[in-house]
């Protein structure tokens, strides 16, 4: 039995507590440390996924039996989510190393619990905890909004905060009346039971499940801590945010209820996300137009393509899953690339009058925020086109093809408001000095860029692969 | 008689849940919003606890003549639970401070007054 599951979440946690310990000897080791984690990280992610045979796999921690212990599960879409992890965090480690400030020990300790976090929630298979690894997760990343700011950071963390704990204890509550009606926390077992449990209970724990994921994952109208969280945190980290951590909400909102519902209360399900997820896409794209900030029509456009991820779910096709896969993929390449490149091109201060020319500053950086902005739209070829394009292909095959007018009214609203992003950091009238980019994170950039060209070009492979996972989910 | 007792533990839950989530909804005082959130938590470690117990179980410690044991997961789970909100509201505790540093008030009202 290969230890591999398990060493996935231990990795990070080594290096969260010998970063501070290397920093006392000298600083100048950093940018080892850094890098030999990353390597490690994706050399073991990569042997997990691509190891053995891609069939379901159990770990029993501490070799106690599924029925008393806690067991830890990969199947095919913790390995997609995994995947995305791992690369995510990868390019916002390596970038952080240019960004941050090397005195700080504290941000890499923050991340690296937040890493371990976010690989046991897509990797465990029990219930309870699933709630603890949520809220390790919760606990790093609200320092994290806040870290080498202050004020409106504090403050927009402290929202943050707010939220998510409310959110955590919905989930929480779900998880105690699930527990409560069939006394396991397996999380098979449960998917196998829940038909048993009395309907209204049911209706219960579904709906504080939605809620507190809803919560989560920033459907309108539960959105309001989002854009402030993601546009005041520094760059690496804002990237971090909307690229990887909100898909971990959207990971537990397809392992439970779809698992579990059947006839009426699936469609009941469907009924409702699709609809949220519709308000979402048109609401996300109306709020980042009345922004005036750039980062923070990059957050508020986060919560427009969750939307899109959600729509996918709501669909509730084989087709549309895909796409909500494909999407959330895509997503992550695109908004951490466009995070990346502008905090290259502008320091400090997003808002619309200091960008004024920033990006003739740094010309490549503006080339690779051009192809990530390009991909947030949807237009070819890029991956964003073509995640978006089979999500509304999955509309009018499910016979609403009005969803399919929502995703194509989004990919206008958005198109106004990145050509206006477009008009004011490329103004010809100010002058600017350019701004030097160190290779590190010209090469992080570059990464992203390519990703978002690739979701394109091997549109079909990789739709292909997730298929297969899909076809295991439903 | 603890048929009684144990199901009005189940109304405490709810009321307590219930006064929490008003607090948290309604309140500006930050400092309040912590303890509402500290309620509703208490009010689901409540839960756990009655749920792990019915009336006349004893301890769940095996020793001979005893057959019916409360269920010792949901304490572990409680334990658990304990310690996660225990640092998330010192965690909450400490952005408050800072909120308070730069803001001189712990009014969300005042603070979006600032702001302004």
């Amino acid at each position: 039995m290969s230890h591999l599951p398990v060493m996935i979440i231990i990795w990070p946690l080594i290096f969260a507590f010998l970063t501070p310990l290397v920093d006392m000897v000298s600083l100048r080791y950093r940018k080892h440390v850094v890098i030999t984690f990353v390597v490690g990280q994706l050399v073991l992610v990569g042997l997990l996924i691509f190891g053995d045979s891609g069939g379901t796999t159990y770990y029993p921690l501490g070799g106690w039996a599924p029925e008393i212990g806690i067991v830890m599960v990969v199947d095919g879409l913790s390995r997609i989510f995994i995947m995305l992890i791992a690369v995510g965090t990868s390019l916002a480690m390596l970038y952080s190393l240019a960004d941050i400030p090397d005195k700080e020990s504290k941000y890499y300790v923050l991340f690296g619990i937040l890493i371990a976090g976010m690989f046991g929630l897509v990797l465990t298979g029990d219930l309870f905890n699933l709630y603890v690894f949520i809220e390790l997760t919760s606990l790093a990343s609200f320092p994290l909004v806040a870290i080498q700011r202050e004020g409106p950071a504090v403050r927009a963390g402290l929202r943050y905060m707010i939220f998510t704990v409310l959110s955590s204890l919905m989930v929480l509550l779900s998880i105690i009346l699930v527990y409560g009606a069939l006394g396991t926390l397996n999380m098979e077992e449960i998917g196998r039971q829940l038909v048993s449990i009395p309907h209204e209970l049911r209706v219960l724990i579904l709906a504080l499940w939605i809620v507190g994921l809803g919560l989560k994952v920033a459907v309108i109208p539960l959105h309001s801590w989002l854009p402030p969280a993601h546009a005041e945190a520094k760059s690496p980290v804002s990237a971090l945010l909307s690229g990887v951590l909100i898909k971990t909400g959207l990971y537990m909102i397809i392992r439970l209820p779809l698992l579990m519902s059947q006839g009426k209360d699936e469609m009941m399900i469907q009924f409702i996300l699709i609809n949220i997820a519709a308000v979402t896409i048109i609401g996300g794209h109306l709020l980042a137009l009345g922004q005036r900030d750039v980062k923070r029509v990059l957050a508020c456009s986060s919560i427009a393509h969750m939307g899109y991820i959600v729509l996918g779910l709501g669909i509730g096709s084989l087709l549309g899953l895909v796409g909500t896969l494909f999407h959330a993929l895509n997503h992550m390449a695109m908004k951490s690339g466009a995070f990346f490149s502008l905090g290259q091109m502008v320091k400090d201060h997003y808002d619309f009058d200091s960008v004024q020319g920033k990006g003739r500053g740094a010309p490549w950086m503006a080339a690779v925020f051009l192809i990530c902005c390009i991909s947030l739209i949807g237009l070819p070829p890029l991956g964003g086109f073509a995640s978006k394009w089979i999500l509304g292909m999955a509309a009018v095959e499910a016979g609403q093809p009005i969803y399919a007018g929502v995703i194509a009214l989004g990919t206008f609203l958005s198109g106004l408001y990145y050509a206006n992003i477009f008009r004011i950091l490329l103004n010809p009238d100010v002058s600017v000095e350019s701004v030097k980019t160190r290779w590190l994170s010209a090469g992080v950039v570059g990464v992203t860029g390519f990703l978002c060209v690739v979701g394109f070009f091997a549109a079909t492979w990789i739709t292909d692969l997730i298929k297969i996972v899909a076809i295991g989910i439903l | 008689m603890w048929g009684e007792i144990v199901d009005f533990a189940y109304w405490v839950v709810v009321g307590l849940f219930l006064i929490g989530f008003f607090g948290v909804l309604t309140d500006t005082n930050l400092i309040k919003i912590a303890i509402g959130l500290n309620i509703m938590e208490a009010s689901l470690l409540l839960l756990l606890v009655r749920l792990a117990f019915s009336p006349g179980d004893s301890p769940p410690i095996v020793s001979e003549g005893i057959l019916n044991y409360a269920d010792p997961v949901p304490q572990a789970l409680t334990l658990t639970a304990i310690v996660i909100g225990a640092s998330t509201t010192a965690l909450l505790l400490s952005f408050i401070i800072k909120t308070y540093k730069y803001y001189g008030s712990v009014d969300l009202k005042e603070i979006r007054r600032m702001e302004r």
